[in-house]
């Protein structure tokens, strides 16, 4: 099972509205292995060591050593295939 | 609470048709009176609001028009609504996660909740329905509030 995490500044809408979206769309491709979990922005860096991606909602001010996600994606569908891709290319 | 039905987010007078801001704070300055009134938000809610869109501001670069969908912590909040506002032209509005960048919001949608209610599931209804064209062209086009709260009941549903 490999780990996708989604943060945004209060978790109250937007990051839940993003991750249903990818886990809606990894499951239509039957990647059902990966499991985007909605986690407080503020816990983002402890988070990173046991996650494939980080789908981010918020600027990002920093560099990761997983693969960053554009979440916005997700939410206006422009560019929505090709970030749900970065996805599943970093939980191979 | 009869069951979980979306009028219990929009209400009549919590939509506002063709409005002019110059910027934001002006936005929330206009709004806030009224939602304190109705007894939807606490008197910490301008401040909080202010300073979240700040931070997090909430203009995504949707089609044909763009959308901002300001909200912020639930402790401000009394009883959950959603304040739908159509801007005459537009109003310069800083993008999600991309906050030197500056759209032209022509929709605002400022979500009041209180994660306690079951609305997460109507909520995320809305703001997928964002990335519709045909469902914001049509918002853009109606004549009345009457017009825009049908659209939105019969849109936002789940």
């Amino acid at each position: 099972m490999k780990k996708v995490i989604v943060a945004c500044g209060s978790g109250v809408a937007t990051s839940q509205t993003v991750a249903s979206k990818a886990t809606r769309l990894l499951k239509e491709r039957n990647l059902n292995d990966i499991k985007v979990e909605v986690i407080d922005l503020k816990s983002v860096d402890s988070h990173i060591k046991s996650s494939a991606a980080y789908i981010a909602i918020t600027k990002i001010e920093k560099t990761y050593p997983i693969p960053v996600i554009n979440g916005i994606a997700f939410l206006t569908g422009i560019n929505m295939d090709a970030e749900l891709q970065k996805i599943i290319d970093a939980c191979k | 609470m009869v069951n979980e039905c979306n009028q219990h987010l929009f209400f009549d007078d919590l939509i506002f048709l063709d409005k002019v801001f110059q910027k934001s704070d002006q936005f929330f300055d206009f709004v806030f009176p009224i939602l304190q009134q109705g007894g939807y938000v606490k008197e910490s809610f301008l401040a909080a609001i202010k300073k979240r869109e700040a931070a997090f501001p909430t203009a995504l670069p949707t089609t044909p028009y763009v959308v901002a969908m300001p909200h912020t912590d639930i402790e401000h909040i009394i009883r959950p609504f959603i304040l739908v506002t159509r801007i005459k032209g537009s109003v310069p509005w800083c993008e999600m996660a991309n906050n030197d960048v500056i759209l032209d919001a022509n929709f605002i949608f400022l979500l009041g909740f209180t994660g306690k209610d079951g609305h997460i599931l109507l909520l995320q209804t809305l703001i997928a329905s964002f990335s519709n064209p045909q469902f914001l062209a049509a918002l853009q086009q109606a004549k009345t509030k009457q017009a825009v709260m049908a659209l939105l009941t019969a849109n936002i549903t789940f």
